[in-house]
């Protein structure tokens, strides 16, 4: 049976998710150009204000040997798949594929592309610092979005002016603004959405054009505003870690022996990629780009406040914990991602202060689920008090 | 007068004062900097605090072959067993005392340069929230070939050892002194010229040092450089050498010495005297890697201090594009006059394993010799699988023999 209202309009959303490859050939068909892009550190914005179509290349988990050949096996299994996507030619229409100086697996799976997926001449690696609160490095981040809008104005032919990149971030912020209100729906006893269905929205975003994702969002946020919440609300789980665009997870998640929501994931592929914004109606363009993404939550390769060994993430950790509320934390990350589990090792002696059970989930190449399950499950049971 | 003390000699006096310098540190009014290798520690020098840096002191311990039980101690704690070597081993050396040295003195603060991995500013990051200790991070973005781009690279770099210098200052209520900074430059430039003479001297036939005299070569060069005592190591050392040179005497005697090789990655510490005699048993003799050549900087004096500083860390090999590591061991090719290469893929280090295989692919191409790839871990036993490396060591040198058979006579 057709579904309808909102459940087709998630059900869209997933299936733009689940096959990017097949929305950018729809771009293709239209006359849009396209830029796949490998890490949230790049400012999408002024790829959108020259008429492009930013997307980001996220995997397909599909079993492949194909990339280990060009990657060694240490590097995490996302940069492994989303090498692979560029090689299996998925992606040939592309018209760029742009990353910014980011984690060293992803710069791996950009490598990849660039030599051996023929985007040689079509690509651009953007500078971007580490180090991204300190003063020098506002500046330094505004020169490389500078160069980065001139080589933008060169492949398009076009220049780029105040008044497309003023449009392109309102047309962002509204997107971050939609995707924060699904997201606070999760905040209720019984929300009208669940954790998968926004996870699967937020992903769909990050490969969508904006325009026609702000009217798809109109159109789900109104539908969910209008209807009670039905789920059970069950054991709230928070997730926090690394990049996961595995759906069929978060499904598991919330399909345990007991009732579970997901209220929260703190991932780039979640609510990293949009919780923040970038100021409007500034003289200088660039700089209030530059601002904007400063203010980001930070990956936690470049998580560092200056001058200590504080780290900001987790201050942004602490306060979703506070307004969102979870019974559960579920520490998500990459097999063979350094600087995350390092940071799970500091983040959850404060998580365990606060009383909150937590478990560890590492995503490699295969998802375990029988394992993750039964791990999952002894997590809900700690929390339910279930006694064997 | 006493006699003048050889290479070895001088190496480990200057090791030993150092090191008791650093132990009485706090009694001297000094401070204990922690730095990562690959950093302008110049600054620190120059600014009297002393420079310690962990890294050295697990390669002590990996050398040692004590990486399994270290490495087991932090995974323990709840990291992950294909975190750094490094980080391991130090994470658990503070854990349990377990060293085979007398130890590292305890930071007053931190220096971390990414431009070797990020691994080293978490590492650091974890030592300094646990200490409640201040730390700078001097970011080095990838130095892309652009020119521009490096322009703007280098200036953002030079805006940061600014900001050092001011945070130096305010941890240590002392002002900088930037005469004392020039002076230390000169130093490290000297010293920095004769490291790399040293190193050089790998382009002799038959070589008189391999990777495994340079490894051992360069410890001074990391932690001593700025100072008149490190510029006098490598003077005593070049001589040395030299003598070698003049007398025709090398690592294998000139009739042995089959196969010049190149080394790509750290070495496999924990396995560095195996490797060098059981290379030599084949006539095989490791001349030379771009990590060993990190150290040989070229600091313009002409320049503002700051400025040339930035230039030369922003610009090592590990921070460096896949195009120009290709040239840098290109040249290195060219030099040494090598005729095999060993690419390393390093479990424990992801930045200098970065697009190993690409690298390999070029160069085996560029110069048409065949490469041997293995897989390890530098300082980790536990992923060490020896016949396998054995056997692999023995079918490459078969596949060079059988080339050089087929080679027409010139």
């Amino acid at each position: 049976m057709e579904k309808k209202g909102r459940d087709a309009i998630i059900e869209r959303f997933r299936h733009i998710a689940e096959n990017t490859p097949e929305y950018v050939r729809s771009l293709k068909e239209k006359g849009r150009l396209s830029a796949g892009y490998m890490c949230t550190h790049v400012p999408e914005e002024i790829l959108y204000a020259a008429g492009i179509v930013p997307l980001r290349i996220l995997t397909s988990h599909e079993s492949q040997a194909m990339t280990r050949g060009y990657i060694h096996e240490t590097y995490c299994s996302f940069s492994h798949d989303c090498a692979y996507q560029g090689l299996k030619g998925d992606y040939d229409h592309l018209d760029l594929i742009v990353t910014s100086s980011s984690c060293i697996h992803m710069g791996e799976a950009f490598n990849v592309w660039v030599r051996f997926a023929g985007f040689q001449d079509k690509s651009y690696l953007m500078q971007y610092p580490h180090i991204i609160h300190t003063k020098p490095a506002g500046g330094f981040m505004a020169e490389s979005f500078k160069q980065f809008k001139e080589f933008v104005e060169k492949l398009t032919k076009r220049s780029v002016t105040d008044n497309d990149l003023e449009e392109a971030i309102k047309v962002y912020n509204h997107n971050r603004r939609l995707l924060k209100r699904l997201w606070e729906f999760l905040r209720h006893d019984r929300p009208p959405i669940t954790g998968p269905e926004v996870a699967a929205v937020t992903l769909a975003s990050q490969v969508m054009d904006k325009k026609e994702c702000n009217g798809m969002l109109e159109q789900l946020i109104e539908r969910l505003e209008a209807e009670p919440g039905q789920a059970a609300p069950g054991v709230r789980l928070m997730v926090t870690g690394g990049a996961c665009d595995d759906l069929g997870l978060f499904d598991l998640m919330e399909h345990l022996r007991y009732d579970t929501s997901i209220i929260f994931i703190d991932s780039c592929t979640a609510a990293r990629y949009f919780w923040f914004e970038v100021p409007e109606g500034r003289h200088d363009k660039l700089e209030a780009l530059a601002e904007g993404y400063i203010g980001k939550i930070p990956c936690p390769a470049k998580d560092t406040v200056p001058g200590t060994g504080e780290k900001k993430r987790f201050r942004f950790v602490q306060q979703f914990i506070e307004d969102f509320k979870p019974d559960g934390v579920i520490f998500l990350y990459q097999r063979f991602c350094s600087p995350q589990p390092m940071d799970v090792v500091a983040l959850k002696p404060i998580v365990d202060k606060l009383g909150i059970p937590s478990t560890e989930l590492e995503l490699d190449t295969t998802v375990p689920k029988a394992q993750f399950q039964t791990q999952l499950e002894a997590l809900v049971e700690i929390i339910k008090g279930v006694t064997p | 007068m006493s006699e003048k003390l050889n290479a070895k000699q001088l190496s480990k006096k200057i090791t030993d004062e150092y090191m008791e310098d650093a132990f009485r540190a706090h009694e001297n009014g000094k401070l204990i900097g922690y730095s990562t290798a690959i950093s302008p520690v110049e600054i620190f020098v120059a600014h009297d605090i002393i420079p310690i840096y962990p890294e050295n002191h697990a390669v002590a311990n990996l050398t040692a072959k004590k990486g399994a039980q270290l490495c087991s101690i932090t995974e323990n704690l709840g990291y992950t067993s294909h975190l750094c070597a490094y980080a391991r081993s130090d994470l658990a050396y503070r854990e349990s005392g377990i060293t085979v040295t007398k130890g590292i003195p305890e930071p007053d603060l931190f220096l971390a340069c990414n431009a070797q991995c990020f691994t080293l500013t978490k590492w650091f990051q974890v030592l300094a929230r646990k200490g409640n200790l201040p730390m700078f991070v001097f970011d080095t973005p990838e130095h892309i070939m652009d020119k521009k781009a490096r322009q703007e690279i280098v200036k953002y770099c030079v805006l940061q050892l600014k900001e050092l210098i001011s945070f130096l200052e305010e941890v240590t209520k002392k002002r900088f002194d930037y005469d004392r900074l020039k002076e230390v430059m000169k130093y490290s430039a000297q010293s920095s010229i004769l490291y790399k003479k040293f190193l050089d001297m790998a382009q002799y036939k038959p070589s008189p040092i391999s990777i495994f005299d340079a490894l051992i070569g360069m410890a001074i060069a990391v932690y001593r450089r700025g100072t008149p005592e490190c510029v006098e190591y490598y003077q005593t050392l070049c001589d040395e050498i030299q003598a070698k040179v003049d007398q025709g005497i090398g690592v294998l005697p000139k009739e042995k010495e089959k196969y010049r090789l190149y080394w790509e990655n750290l070495p496999v510490w924990f396995k560095f005297s195996d490797h060098a005699k059981l290379l030599g048993s084949y006539g095989g003799v490791i001349l030379t890697s771009l990590y060993v050549h990190a150290w040989s900087f070229d600091f313009d004096l002409d320049k503002d201090p700051l400025v040339t500083l930035a230039e030369n860390y922003v610009s090592v090999f590990s921070n460096s594009t896949i195009e120009d590591r290709v040239e840098m061991a290109m040249e290195l090719f060219k030099k040494y006059s090598m005729n095999g290469m060993i690419m390393f893929m390093n479990r424990s280090c992801k930045a200098v394993s970065f697009a190993v295989p690409t690298l390999k692919d070029i160069l085996v191409r560029k110069t048409g010799i065949p490469a041997l790839v293995f897989e390890s871990d530098m300082g980790d036993q536990r992923f060490y699988a020896e016949s396998q490396v054995r056997t692999r060591i023995e079918a490459y040198f078969e596949t060079l023999d059988r080339l050089q058979a087929d080679k027409p006579a010139a």
